[in-house]
Protein backbone atom coordinates (compact mmCIF):
# COMPACT_ATOMS: atom_id res chain seq x y z
CA UNK A 1 0.00 0.00 0.00
CA UNK A 2 1.45 3.39 -0.65
CA UNK A 3 -1.72 5.48 -0.46
CA UNK A 4 -1.74 6.44 -4.31
CA UNK A 5 -5.08 6.86 -5.64
CA UNK A 6 -6.30 5.33 -9.16
CA UNK A 7 -7.47 7.59 -12.08
CA UNK A 8 -10.35 6.05 -14.38
CA UNK A 9 -11.85 8.60 -17.03
CA UNK A 10 -14.32 7.42 -20.54
CA UNK A 11 -14.76 9.51 -23.02
CA UNK A 12 -18.14 9.28 -24.94
CA UNK A 13 -18.60 10.17 -28.54
CA UNK A 14 -22.50 10.76 -28.59
CA UNK A 15 -23.24 7.32 -27.16
CA UNK A 16 -20.14 5.68 -28.42
CA UNK A 17 -17.21 5.05 -25.72
CA UNK A 18 -14.18 6.41 -27.90
CA UNK A 19 -11.25 5.97 -25.10
CA UNK A 20 -10.83 4.88 -21.29
CA UNK A 21 -8.27 5.22 -19.35
CA UNK A 22 -7.23 3.37 -15.53
CA UNK A 23 -3.95 4.49 -13.96
CA UNK A 24 -2.60 4.59 -10.43
CA UNK A 25 -1.79 8.59 -9.67
CA UNK A 26 1.87 9.75 -10.04
CA UNK A 27 1.85 11.47 -6.00
CA UNK A 28 -0.38 11.35 -3.02
CA UNK A 29 -2.95 12.84 -2.25
CA UNK A 30 -4.15 13.99 0.76
CA UNK A 31 -7.84 14.29 0.02
CA UNK A 32 -10.38 12.90 -2.11
CA UNK A 33 -11.01 16.02 -3.26
CA UNK A 34 -7.40 16.25 -4.27
CA UNK A 35 -7.42 12.83 -6.03
CA UNK A 36 -10.64 13.52 -8.23
CA UNK A 37 -8.76 17.01 -9.21
CA UNK A 38 -6.08 15.21 -10.36
CA UNK A 39 -8.19 13.05 -12.05
CA UNK A 40 -10.21 15.64 -13.98
CA UNK A 41 -7.02 17.37 -14.77
CA UNK A 42 -5.65 13.95 -16.74
CA UNK A 43 -9.34 13.86 -18.02
CA UNK A 44 -9.59 17.13 -19.50
CA UNK A 45 -5.81 16.71 -21.12
CA UNK A 46 -7.64 13.78 -23.07
CA UNK A 47 -10.73 15.87 -24.31
CA UNK A 48 -9.15 18.50 -25.54
CA UNK A 49 -6.97 16.14 -27.78
CA UNK A 50 -9.93 14.39 -28.70
CA UNK A 51 -11.09 17.38 -29.55
CA UNK A 52 -8.18 18.54 -31.26
CA UNK A 53 -8.35 14.99 -33.14
CA UNK A 54 -12.37 15.71 -34.15
CA UNK A 55 -11.29 19.21 -35.63
CA UNK A 56 -9.07 17.16 -38.14
CA UNK A 57 -12.49 15.56 -39.14
CA UNK A 58 -14.53 18.30 -39.22
CA UNK A 59 -16.64 18.34 -36.80
CA UNK A 60 -16.32 20.98 -33.87
CA UNK A 61 -17.18 20.81 -30.87
CA UNK A 62 -17.93 23.63 -28.21
CA UNK A 63 -17.40 23.12 -24.69
CA UNK A 64 -17.29 19.41 -23.81
CA UNK A 65 -19.23 18.92 -20.66
CA UNK A 66 -16.86 17.07 -17.72
CA UNK A 67 -18.32 14.79 -15.64
CA UNK A 68 -17.10 14.47 -11.69
CA UNK A 69 -18.32 13.02 -8.91
CA UNK A 70 -17.02 15.42 -6.65
CA UNK A 71 -17.99 18.38 -5.63
CA UNK A 72 -14.90 20.22 -3.60
CA UNK A 73 -13.08 18.56 -7.24
CA UNK A 74 -15.40 21.02 -9.21
CA UNK A 75 -15.42 24.11 -6.98
CA UNK A 76 -11.53 23.61 -6.97
CA UNK A 77 -11.84 23.77 -10.70
CA UNK A 78 -13.85 27.03 -11.10
CA UNK A 79 -12.14 28.91 -8.15
CA UNK A 80 -9.06 30.43 -9.46
CA UNK A 81 -7.68 31.89 -5.98
CA UNK A 82 -4.98 30.23 -4.16
CA UNK A 83 -6.09 29.09 -0.52
CA UNK A 84 -4.55 27.44 2.40
CA UNK A 85 -6.08 24.14 1.46
CA UNK A 86 -4.85 24.07 -2.34
CA UNK A 87 -1.36 25.53 -1.92
CA UNK A 88 0.27 22.66 -2.17
CA UNK A 89 -1.39 21.24 -5.28
CA UNK A 90 1.55 21.18 -7.74
CA UNK A 91 1.39 23.58 -11.09
CA UNK A 92 0.64 21.09 -13.47
CA UNK A 93 -2.46 19.61 -11.61
CA UNK A 94 -3.94 23.58 -12.22
CA UNK A 95 -4.22 22.99 -16.02
CA UNK A 96 -8.25 22.25 -15.55
CA UNK A 97 -9.11 25.49 -14.17
CA UNK A 98 -7.19 27.56 -17.33
CA UNK A 99 -9.22 25.37 -19.63
CA UNK A 100 -12.78 25.85 -17.86
CA UNK A 101 -11.64 29.37 -17.69
CA UNK A 102 -11.09 29.58 -21.48
CA UNK A 103 -14.13 27.57 -21.99
CA UNK A 104 -13.04 24.47 -23.86
CA UNK A 105 -14.37 22.21 -20.85
CA UNK A 106 -17.27 22.80 -19.09
CA UNK A 107 -17.48 20.92 -15.66
CA UNK A 108 -20.44 19.22 -14.28
CA UNK A 109 -21.52 16.92 -10.84
CA UNK A 110 -23.25 13.33 -11.64
CA UNK A 111 -23.62 11.24 -8.88
CA UNK A 112 -21.70 8.57 -7.52
CA UNK A 113 -24.38 5.93 -9.07
CA UNK A 114 -24.18 7.52 -12.87
CA UNK A 115 -20.45 7.17 -12.55
CA UNK A 116 -19.67 5.59 -15.55
CA UNK A 117 -15.55 5.80 -15.16
CA UNK A 118 -16.36 3.98 -11.59
CA UNK A 119 -15.60 1.08 -13.20
CA UNK A 120 -12.10 1.78 -13.83
CA UNK A 121 -11.59 2.46 -10.03
CA UNK A 122 -12.35 0.24 -8.11
CA UNK A 123 -13.77 -3.83 -7.84
CA UNK A 124 -17.56 -3.83 -8.35
CA UNK A 125 -20.42 -5.82 -7.22
CA UNK A 126 -21.91 -7.92 -10.05
CA UNK A 127 -25.15 -6.25 -10.19
CA UNK A 128 -23.30 -2.69 -10.68
CA UNK A 129 -20.49 -4.17 -13.01
CA UNK A 130 -23.10 -5.19 -15.07
CA UNK A 131 -24.84 -2.11 -15.48
CA UNK A 132 -22.15 -0.17 -15.96
CA UNK A 133 -20.42 -2.23 -18.99
CA UNK A 134 -23.94 -2.20 -20.92
CA UNK A 135 -24.17 1.56 -20.15
CA UNK A 136 -20.27 1.66 -21.53
CA UNK A 137 -21.85 -0.26 -24.93
CA UNK A 138 -20.37 -3.81 -24.39
CA UNK A 139 -22.64 -6.38 -25.20
CA UNK A 140 -23.08 -10.34 -25.48
CA UNK A 141 -21.98 -11.51 -28.64
CA UNK A 142 -24.74 -13.91 -28.97
CA UNK A 143 -27.62 -11.13 -28.54
CA UNK A 144 -26.25 -9.26 -31.54
CA UNK A 145 -25.86 -12.32 -34.18
CA UNK B 1 -5.03 3.00 -50.88
CA UNK B 2 -6.72 -0.07 -53.02
CA UNK B 3 -10.23 -0.63 -51.84
CA UNK B 4 -10.28 -4.67 -50.19
CA UNK B 5 -14.02 -4.27 -49.19
CA UNK B 6 -15.62 -4.31 -45.61
CA UNK B 7 -13.14 -4.43 -43.03
CA UNK B 8 -14.19 -7.71 -41.09
CA UNK B 9 -10.35 -8.18 -39.18
CA UNK B 10 -7.61 -5.79 -38.31
CA UNK B 11 -4.56 -6.51 -35.98
CA UNK B 12 -6.66 -9.30 -34.32
CA UNK B 13 -9.85 -7.13 -33.72
CA UNK B 14 -12.72 -8.54 -35.28
CA UNK B 15 -14.97 -6.07 -36.65
CA UNK B 16 -19.35 -6.64 -37.49
CA UNK B 17 -20.68 -4.02 -39.10
CA UNK B 18 -24.56 -4.00 -38.69
CA UNK B 19 -27.27 -2.10 -39.06
CA UNK B 20 -27.63 -0.94 -35.98
CA UNK B 21 -24.04 0.19 -35.35
CA UNK B 22 -20.41 -1.48 -35.60
CA UNK B 23 -19.12 -3.87 -32.88
CA UNK B 24 -15.38 -4.79 -31.84
CA UNK B 25 -14.56 -7.98 -30.87
CA UNK B 26 -11.77 -10.04 -30.10
CA UNK B 27 -13.20 -14.07 -29.63
CA UNK B 28 -10.70 -15.15 -31.43
CA UNK B 29 -7.58 -13.82 -29.65
CA UNK B 30 -8.97 -14.65 -26.14
CA UNK B 31 -9.40 -18.38 -27.05
CA UNK B 32 -6.29 -18.63 -28.60
CA UNK B 33 -5.04 -17.32 -24.97
CA UNK B 34 -6.72 -19.74 -23.25
CA UNK B 35 -5.31 -22.42 -25.42
CA UNK B 36 -1.70 -21.32 -25.26
CA UNK B 37 -1.95 -20.62 -21.06
CA UNK B 38 -3.73 -23.68 -20.60
CA UNK B 39 -7.01 -22.71 -18.99
CA UNK B 40 -9.53 -23.71 -21.97
CA UNK B 41 -11.79 -25.52 -18.68
CA UNK B 42 -11.56 -23.10 -15.97
CA UNK B 43 -14.50 -21.78 -14.17
CA UNK B 44 -16.06 -18.56 -15.27
CA UNK B 45 -16.34 -15.52 -13.37
CA UNK B 46 -19.17 -13.01 -13.69
CA UNK B 47 -16.48 -10.03 -12.59
CA UNK B 48 -13.33 -9.83 -13.32
CA UNK B 49 -12.22 -8.98 -9.72
CA UNK B 50 -13.70 -9.71 -6.42
CA UNK B 51 -14.36 -6.39 -4.52
CA UNK B 52 -13.35 -7.23 -0.95
CA UNK B 53 -9.47 -8.76 -2.82
CA UNK B 54 -6.96 -7.23 -1.37
CA UNK B 55 -3.86 -7.92 -3.03
CA UNK B 56 -0.48 -7.54 -1.79
CA UNK B 57 3.34 -8.79 -2.58
CA UNK B 58 3.94 -11.88 -1.92
CA UNK B 59 6.74 -12.62 0.62
CA UNK B 60 6.05 -16.48 1.25
CA UNK B 61 7.92 -18.77 -1.49
CA UNK B 62 5.62 -19.28 -3.33
CA UNK B 63 7.35 -18.60 -6.77
CA UNK B 64 5.65 -17.30 -9.45
CA UNK B 65 7.04 -18.08 -13.17
CA UNK B 66 7.48 -14.40 -14.15
CA UNK B 67 8.14 -14.73 -17.81
CA UNK B 68 4.71 -16.37 -17.53
CA UNK B 69 3.14 -13.90 -15.47
CA UNK B 70 4.22 -11.32 -17.83
CA UNK B 71 3.33 -12.95 -21.09
CA UNK B 72 -0.09 -13.55 -19.09
CA UNK B 73 -0.29 -9.46 -18.20
CA UNK B 74 0.52 -8.61 -21.70
CA UNK B 75 -1.87 -10.13 -23.34
CA UNK B 76 -4.45 -9.44 -21.16
CA UNK B 77 -3.21 -5.69 -21.91
CA UNK B 78 -4.15 -6.37 -25.60
CA UNK B 79 -7.17 -7.67 -24.47
CA UNK B 80 -8.32 -4.47 -22.95
CA UNK B 81 -8.37 -2.73 -26.40
CA UNK B 82 -12.14 -4.62 -26.97
CA UNK B 83 -12.76 -5.56 -23.54
CA UNK B 84 -12.74 -2.58 -21.20
CA UNK B 85 -14.44 -3.98 -18.21
CA UNK B 86 -11.57 -6.31 -17.38
CA UNK B 87 -8.84 -2.77 -17.30
CA UNK B 88 -9.02 -2.26 -13.78
CA UNK B 89 -7.87 -5.65 -12.39
CA UNK B 90 -5.90 -6.13 -15.08
CA UNK B 91 -4.29 -3.18 -14.79
CA UNK B 92 -3.63 -4.08 -10.67
CA UNK B 93 -1.94 -7.12 -11.52
CA UNK B 94 0.64 -5.27 -13.48
CA UNK B 95 1.73 -3.72 -9.93
CA UNK B 96 3.34 -6.69 -9.35
CA UNK B 97 5.01 -7.69 -11.98
CA UNK B 98 8.54 -7.02 -10.41
CA UNK B 99 7.71 -9.59 -7.38
CA UNK B 100 4.81 -11.12 -8.07
CA UNK B 101 1.67 -12.00 -6.18
CA UNK B 102 -0.15 -15.07 -5.86
CA UNK B 103 -1.41 -16.09 -9.42
CA UNK B 104 -4.46 -16.56 -7.90
CA UNK B 105 -6.12 -13.41 -8.01
CA UNK B 106 -5.47 -12.58 -11.76
CA UNK B 107 -6.75 -16.35 -12.51
CA UNK B 108 -10.01 -14.32 -12.23
CA UNK B 109 -8.91 -12.11 -15.12
CA UNK B 110 -8.67 -14.94 -17.79
CA UNK B 111 -11.36 -16.41 -16.69
CA UNK B 112 -14.10 -13.86 -17.46
CA UNK B 113 -12.30 -13.08 -20.76
CA UNK B 114 -13.79 -16.65 -21.54
CA UNK B 115 -17.34 -15.25 -21.50
CA UNK B 116 -18.42 -13.83 -25.08
CA UNK B 117 -18.14 -9.94 -25.64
Amino acid sequence: MNRKSTSGRCHLLGSSLISWNSKKQACVALSTAEAEYIAAGDACAQSIWLKHQLMDYGVKLDKVPLYCDNISAINLTKNPIQHSKTKHIEIRHHFIRDHIQKGDIEIMFVKIENQLADLFTKPLARDRFNKLITELGIVDMKNIC
Amino acid sequence: MSMMGELTYFLGLQVKQLKHGTFLSQSKYYFDLLKKFKMEDCKEAATPIATNCLMDVDEAENQVDSTKYRGLIGSLLYLTTSRLDIQFGVCLCTRFQSKGITLQSCKTDSQVSERDN
